[in-house]
């Protein structure tokens, strides 16, 4: 599983930090890091949740 | 006989629900030659036609009167107005001022601001819930973030609820509000020339940094409009269905403001829908609609899809609500959803501490005349104090 985030479209509504936040954070610029990028199986459920929460859709996954 | 449906219908406005039932269920792709629009209405098409900007294009706006409706929409309504990449270039600025950091931080000035008001009307004991407190709270919120000094804030307060303000049962704005429009222009020129020639920490500084003063004040008057009504129509809302579901209220006034909050935005939500431009021709439920038409999404009848939402009709603070469409989707998602939600529970905590129990005086309900955006005009309320 992979995830990314697109920064042209993200906006840092940090609906995913809330999620996910071992895979998601917002820095102190309000930009969006992807911590792990490849998150472990354990997180799969919280990461598709907070891909499909996105009010932007500002996030893809590929599995 | 088939269902009958038009945005701009009283009766619709009095109760639009039932014919939200009706479209969900025996028309979910609805024609209305009359007021040329094809509607859709069930979760599963709003929501995917608000995530495809290609072919459900914003560049005519997203409001049905004409005007704005038209390839001109943008000259008014800036990036609402527009598609991607110019809709991205415009927003991304102005969504910096947005984020969920921002927002926090803005958090106790919001709550200073609402007790404030709140103090001037408990006073009275009996007041207008709207133009005593809720349509107050968010325009001294708009003008905190875009940076109007505190000493001016009375003014455009009272220039903006002029020009925003609408006759009781009609969709005008009242005779002195093109007069009270064009002072606000003039104040915020004004603004604009001051922070161009000295910057300061809001958001007219941000946007003067890289925008022309003809594209900063549509974005300025989009912020108003866009970031008082609605937040006004959302707390008149809550505290309408709250009094009319006293079993409802016992549970927001035990504790559960953000229940309240998100029930109320699904139930009633204050922008009923949004129009779109088809770009292509598109097959809809077995109809051929064709590139050109215009789209009217219905926000406030997906939130009532029993598909999504099990017992739609029924006001329950306990339900989940994560999917409500409120705030719209995709690219023109709502860029103030955290501030709005922030500024409702601040203003609803704010309230549940200082009252005890509200009446509504259900004779002085008034309600605005829109197509587009669904609220209170008047609602009179008595209040027992803590």
């Amino acid at each position: 599983m992979k995830v990314e985030v697109d920064p042209m479209i993200c906006e840092a509504n940090g609906v995913c930090t809330g999620l996910a936040p071992e895979v998601f954070e917002l820095d102190d610029d309000d930009e969006l890091r992807v911590l792990l990028p490849e998150p472990p199986l354990a997180l799969a459920d919280r990461v598709r949740h907070a891909v499909r929460s996105c009010p932007k859709a500002a996030l893809t996954l590929s599995e | 006989m088939g269902v009958k449906y038009s945005p701009f219908d009283y009766a619709i406005h009095d109760d639009p629900f039932p014919a939200y039932a009706r479209l969900l269920d025996e028309a979910p792709l609805y024609h209305n030659e009359e007021d040329d629009f094809w509607a859709l209405s069930r979760h599963a098409d709003v929501t995917a036609a608000l995530a495809d900007h290609a072919r459900y294009s914003s560049s005519h706006g997203p409001l049905l009167d004409r005007p704005p409706w038209g390839p001109d929409a943008s000259a008014a309504l800036s990036f609402v107005a527009m598609d991607p990449p110019r809709h991205t270039e415009l927003r991304t600025p102005v969504s910096r001022g947005f984020t969920a950091r921002r927002v926090a931080a803005m958090e106790p000035r919001v709550r200073e601001i609402a007790r404030h008001h709140l103090a001037e009307a408990l006073e009275r004991g009996t007041f207008d819930f709207i133009e005593g407190f809720a349509a107050r709270v968010p325009l001294d919120v708009v003008s905190e973030l875009v940076g109007v000094p505190e000493s001016d804030r009375d003014e455009v307060r009272r220039l903006a609820a002029r020009s925003l303000h609408r006759e009781d049962g009609t969709q005008e704005v009242t005779a002195e509000g093109p007069a009270a429009g064009a002072a606000l222009l003039e104040y915020y020129s004004g603004l604009i020339a001051r922070r161009r020639a000295e910057p300061a920490d809001d958001m007219i500084s941000v946007l003067t940094a890289s925008l022309p003063d003809e594209q900063i004040v549509p974005i300025l008057f989009v912020l108003l409009a866009a970031g008082s009504e609605t937040t006004t129509n959302l707390l008149g809302h809550a505290w309408y269905w709250a009094w009319r579901h006293p079993d409802q209220r016992k549970i927001a006034f035990g504790g559960d403001v953000p229940g309240w909050i998100e029930e109320s935005l699904r139930y009633d939500p204050p922008a009923v829908g949004v129009a779109r431009l088809l770009t292509e021709d598109t097959e809809l439920h077995g109809t051929r609609v064709s590139a050109g038409s215009r789209m009217w999404l219905i926000i406030a009848a997906a939130n009532r899809d029993p598909r999504v939402f099990p017992d739609p009709d029924r006001y329950d603070l306990s339900r989940d609500t994560t999917d409500l469409v409120s705030f719209s989707g995709g690219r023109h998602y709502c860029m103030g959803a955290s501030l709005g939600r922030m500024e409702a529970r601040i203003a609803l905590e704010e309230l549940v501490a200082a009252v005890a129990d509200y009446e509504i005086d259900p004779s002085g309900l008034r309600r605005s005349h829109m197509g587009n955006v669904r609220g209170f005009t008047t609602l009179p309320t008595t209040v027992t104090p803590r």
